[in-house]
C-alpha cells in the first residue's frame, strides 16, 4: 500500500503496511542481501525491497524457487553478509531444508513468515497454525530458531531489527513469526534509525572471504564422526540454545494482577482478544493477557511466576489453529495449574477470532 | 462520534480508488494525531474486481485490527452495496455513490444513506478517477470525523510522490463533496 | 636429481578417501595445479556437494561452504554476489547438478552468474552405492535399474552442456574426459580456461567432465576407463558446446 520518503528529523511517522515495514527495516539494519520468491500474503516484501534495494545499491534477487532462495540466503551468511528473506507458509515448507543447513552451519539470518491458512495450499488468510514449524526447528535435525511475533506494524520494523542483531549475536536463523493480518496492516509508526541490542557483536572470524592470511575456513554441514563430531556439535548448539532461554524470553501482560482469567496470545490474536478484555474490564470482570513476543524461546518462566501469583486463575489460549500453542502453555503449568483450568478457543482454516467471539468466550468462562 | 473508534468500510470496484480513499484518511489521521488502522482486501479477493478497505480511527490505541461491524461507510458501486450493506451497524452513515447505485432498486436498509452524485461530477471535473475523493468530501462534512485542512494535508502526503497536478484535482474534488452536503 | 613435478600446494593432503580407480582424486589434482599456476588460493571459496567430494574441505587449503544436494549453484550464486572480486568454484556431480539441483543449475547458468562449474559426470551415484543417475546409459545396470536402464519408464541420460548450451548467457560449455593422459591434458586446459573466464569477468562457464566410478559401476578399474572410451564417449560426445569468446 501507501509508502512514505519523507525526509527530515531522524524519526518520522509514517504509513506502512506490515509487510513493507519489515523491507524498510532490514535496510536501515544494514541488511546487504534478500533473496526470495513471491507468495501471498507476504509478497509486497519483495516488492517493496526491489525497489528499494536498487536505490541504496544492495543485493534483490528473485530466486527460481524458495528452496534456490534460502540456500542463496545460506551462502550469502556464509559469505559473512546480513541475509533476509521471507515467505508465506508452503513457501517456508519448502525452505526448511536450508534452514536446517543454516542451524547446523551455525550461520546467522533472518526469515519472515507471513502465515497463511494450512495445510497444503491452504488458503491466503491470516493463521497461526505453523506454530510447531518454527518453535520446533522445522527441518531435521536438533535445532531451534528463534521466533519473534509482532503484532504491530511498528513491532514488524524493530523486531526485525533486533532479529539482524540476534542472529548475529547468537549465530542462529532468527523467524519473524507474522501473519496475514499483521502483513497486510497499514499503521503509522515510528521509522527510527537503526538501534542496535548489543554494544559490541563478535566478529564474523568464521565467514568465507578467501583465505588470505589466515587458515581456510569451513562452513560445516556434516560431521560424519558420530563420537566427537556430530554429538559433540549437538551439545554444542544444546548449550547455545539454553543460553538463549536463560536471556532472551519476551512476553507482555496487560492487566493480569488478581485477574480470574488470563488470555494467552500473540499476534493479530492478541490485539482482537484485547479489544474484549478491555470491554469485559469495563463492566468490572477480572480478565488479563498474557501475550508472548518471543515464542521460541518460550517465556514459561514468566508465566508460571504469574500463575503461582494468581490463586485459581483459568487460562484462556487463544490461538488461529486448532492448538498449537496450547501444548507449551500445558507443559509450561503442568505443576502449577490443574489441565482442566487451561482452555481453548482457535480456528484452523485461515478464519481469525474476532473481538465479540472472544468476548463471548470469556462470558461463557466466567458463567460456568 | 468523536470519542469511540470509529470503523469505516469503502468498497467498491477495483480502480475506484478504494485503497486510495484509506490511505487518503491513514494521512489524515497522522496528521490529525489520531490512531488509524487499516486493512485492504488482497490476493484473489482483488483479482475478481471489488476491492474493499476498514479502517479503524481512534483517539486511544486501536486494539482489534478486525472490524466486524463498520458503523460508517463509503460505498461506490452496486454490487458493494448489495455485498456489504448488511455488515453495516443499523444507523450509520452510509454514504453512496449514487451515479452507480439505483437507490429505487437497492435493498432496503436501515442505515442513514447520504447519496452523493461523484461520478458523474466527477466526469464534469474531467477526470472519473477523482470521484472516489469527492465521496470522501462528502463523509468528511457529513461526519466531522477529521478537521478538513488534515485530509487536504494527508491528501499532500498521499499524493507526495505522485505529479503535482494530481493534488490540486483531488483538493478541488473533496471541496466539491465537502460541499454537496448541506 | 630435478624435481619434474610436486603435489599442488593448494592440496592438503597426499591421501584421499575416493575409492581406487576413482576418477575424482584426478580432478583434484588438476584443480590444485589450475589454482597454484593461477595463484587464486587465497582468494578461492568453494561450495562442496552432496556425493562423493562432499568432503572436499579436507583435501584443498582454501575457504568452503558444505552445500545441501544440488544448491550449490544458488549458494554459490549468493557468495560471488557478495564477494565479486573472490573466485567462487562450484563442484557438482551428477546427480548433484542434473537431478535434485536441476532447477539451481539451470537458473544459475539462466541469469549468467560469473562462476566456474566442475561437472562430475560418472553416470552413477556414487556415494550411495551406484544407482541410477540422470546421466546413467541406456542399458546400464545400477542397485536401482538392476535390468539394466530402459528408455520407457526412466528416460534417456541427460546431457548437460547440450541443455545449457540453449540458454543464451552461457559463456563456456565444455564436455571432456580423463580416460586417457591425452583426455586428462584436455581436461586441465578445459578448468584453466572456465577459471579464467571468471577472473576475466567473461561469465558462466562449466567444463563437464566423463569420471570413472568402478566401485559404483561394479567393474575393477582398467574395465571403468573401458567403459567410458567405449559406452560414454559415444552418448556423451567431447568438445566444446560454447564459446562466446
Amino acid at each position: 500500500m501507501a509508502e512514505n520518503n519523507d525526509t527530515g528529523s531522524d524519526t518520522k511517522r509514517v504509513l506502512m503496511k506490515g509487510n513493507e515495514a519489515v523491507g524498510e527495516a532490514a535496510i536501515k539494519a544494514g541488511c546487504l542481501c534478500y533473496f526470495a520468491y513471491p507468495i501471498t500474503p507476504q509478497t509486497e516484501t519483495p516488492e517493496y525491497l526491489a525497489k528499494r534495494m536498487e536505490q541504496e545499491n544492495l543485493i534483490f534477487l528473485q530466486a527460481e524457487s524458495e528452496v534456490a532462495a534460502i540456500n542463496m540466503v545460506f551462502g550469502a551468511s556464509a559469505a559473512g553478509a546480513r541475509v533476509m528473506t521471507s515467505s508465506s507458509s508452503p513457501g517456508i515448507s519448502l525452505k526448511q531444508e536450508g534452514i536446517s543447513y543454516i542451524a547446523g552451519g551455525e550461520l546467522p539470518c533472518v526469515i519472515i513468515n507471513v502465515v497463511r491458512g494450512g495445510p497444503g495450499l491452504g488458503n491466503i488468510e491470516a493463521a497461526q497454525a505453523d506454530y510447531f514449524q518454527s518453535t520446533r526447528g522445522g527441518g531435521h535435525g536438533d535445532y531451534r530458531c528463534i521466533v519473534l511475533a509482532p503484532n504491530s506494524v511498528q513491532e514488524c520494523y524493530d523486531m526485525v531489527m533486533n532479529a539482524f542483531d540476534l542472529a548475529d549475536f547468537y549465530r542462529v536463523p532468527v523467524i519473524i513469526q507474522s501473519d496475514g493480518i499483521i502483513g497486510q496492516l497499514v499503521e503509522p509508526f515510528d521509522m527510527h534509525p537503526y538501534k542496535p541490542m548489543f554494544e559490541k557483536l563478535p566478529p564474523k572470524t568464521w565467514a568465507l572471504t578467501g583465505c588470505a592470511g589466515r587458515k581456510p575456513n569451513v562452513v560445516r554441514t556434516l560431521y560424519l564422526n558420530p563420537a566427537n563430531g556430530l554429538e559433540m556439535h549437538n551439545r554444542k548448539l544444546e548449550e547455545r540454545y539454553k543460553k538463549i532461554h536463560s536471556e532472551l524470553r519476551w512476553s507482555e501482560t496487560y492487566n493480569c494482577d488478581d485477574a480470574d482469567i488470563i488470555v494467552i496470545a500473540y499476534g493479530a490474536t492478541s490485539r482482537i482478544a484485547k479489544s474484549a478484555i478491555k470491554k469485559h474490564n469495563t463492566n468490572g470482570v477480572k480478565v488479563g493477557l498474557f501475550r508472548l513476543k518471543t515464542l521460541w524461546p518460550w517465556p514459561d518462566v514468566e508465566l508460571v511466576e504469574i500463575a503461582k501469583k494468581n490463586k485459581d486463575v483459568k487460562f484462556l489460549v487463544i490461538e488461529m489453529s486448532m492448538g498449537q500453542m496450547l501444548e507449551d502453555v500445558q507443559l509450561s503449568l503442568m505443576d502449577v495449574v490443574p489441565k482442566k483450568d487451561i482452555l481453548f478457543y482457535g480456528m484452523g482454516g485461515g478464519w481469525n477470532p474476532t473481538p465479540d467471539g472472544v468476548y463471548e468466550k470469556i462470558s461463557e468462562i466466567i458463567n460456568k | 462520534m468523536s470519542d469511540k473508534e470509529i470503523n469505516i468500510l469503502i468498497a467498491g470496484f477495483g480502480g475506484q480508488g478504494v485503497i486510495l480513499v484509506g490511505n487518503v484518511l491513514a494521512y489524515s489521521c497522522i496528521d490529525a494525531g489520531k490512531n488509524v488502522c487499516a486493512m485492504a482486501s488482497y490476493g484473489a479477493e482483488v483479482r475478481g474486481g471489488t476491492a474493499k478497505a476498514l479502517i479503524s480511527i481512534s483517539d486511544y490505541e486501536i486494539d482489534s485490527p478486525i472490524i466486524e461491524r463498520p458503523n460508517l461507510a463509503i460505498i461506490m458501486n452496486a454490487p458493494s452495496f448489495i455485498k456489504y450493506i448488511d455488515t453495516i451497524l443499523p444507523g450509520s452513515p452510509v454514504i453512496i455513490n449514487s451515479s452507480m447505485i439505483d437507490m429505487d432498486k437497492a435493498p432496503k436498509s436501515k442505515h442513514d444513506i447520504v447519496k452523493v452524485d461523484a461520478t458523474n461530477f466527477a466526469i464534469r471535473m474531467g477526470n472519473i478517477k477523482v470521484a472516489n475523493i469527492v465521496m470522501l468530501g462528502a463523509m468528511i462534512k457529513k461526519t466531522g470525523i477529521l478537521e478538513p485542512q488534515s485530509v487536504t494535508n494527508g491528501m499532500k502526503r498521499a499524493f507526495y510522490k505522485g505529479k503535482k497536478g494530481l493534488y490540486y484535482i483531488n483538493e478541488s474534488a473533496f471541496k466539491a463533496g465537502y460541499d454537496m452536503i448541506a | 636429481m630435478n624435481i619434474i613435478k610436486t603435489q599442488p600446494k593448494s592440496i592438503t593432503t597426499d591421501s584421499t578417501k575416493y575409492c581406487p580407480g576413482c576418477g575424482h582424486g584426478i580432478i583434484l589434482r588438476l584443480i590444485g595445479e589450475v589454482v597454484d599456476e593461477l595463484g587464486i588460493r587465497e582468494r578461492m571459496i568453494l561450495t562442496a556437494p552432496v556425493g562423493c567430494a562432499v568432503v572436499l574441505y579436507d583435501y584443498i587449503f582454501c575457504d568452503v561452504v558444505e552445500c545441501a544436494h544440488g544448491r550449490a549453484p544458488a549458494v554459490g550464486t549468493a557468495i560471488k554476489r557478495v564477494h565479486p572480486d573472490k573466485f567462487v568454484l562450484i563442484y557438482q556431480g551428477d546427480g548433484d547438478l542434473a537431478a535434485i539441483g536441476m532447477a539451481e543449475i539451470i537458473h544459475a547458468a539462466n541469469r549468467g552468474e560469473n562462476m566456474s562449474v566442475i561437472f562430475v559426470n560418472n553416470a552413477t551415484y556414487g556415494m550411495t552405492g551406484g544407482q541410477m543417475a540422470p546421466t546413467t546409459l541406456i542399458g546400464q545396470k545400477t542397485t536401482t535399474s538392476p535390468s539394466g536402464r530402459t528408455v520407457k519408464g526412466m528416460g534417456k541420460p541427460i546431457r548437460v552442456c547440450e541443455l545449457l548450451a540453449t540458454l543464451e548467457e552461457t559463456k563456456y560449455l565444455e564436455r571432456t574426459s580423463i580416460n586417457s593422459v591425452r583426455n586428462i591434458n584436455k581436461t586441465k586446459a578445459a578448468i584453466r580456461k572456465v577459471f579464467q573466464n571468471q577472473l576475466n569477468g567473461i561469465g558462466f562457464s562449466m567444463v563437464e567432465v566423463l569420471s570413472m566410478c568402478p566401485v559404483g559401476w561394479k567393474v575393477p578399474p582398467i574395465e571403468a576407463v573401458q567403459f567410458i572410451e567405449e559406452q560414454m564417449l559415444n552418448y556423451f560426445p567431447l568438445g566444446v558446446y560454447k564459446d562466446t569468446e
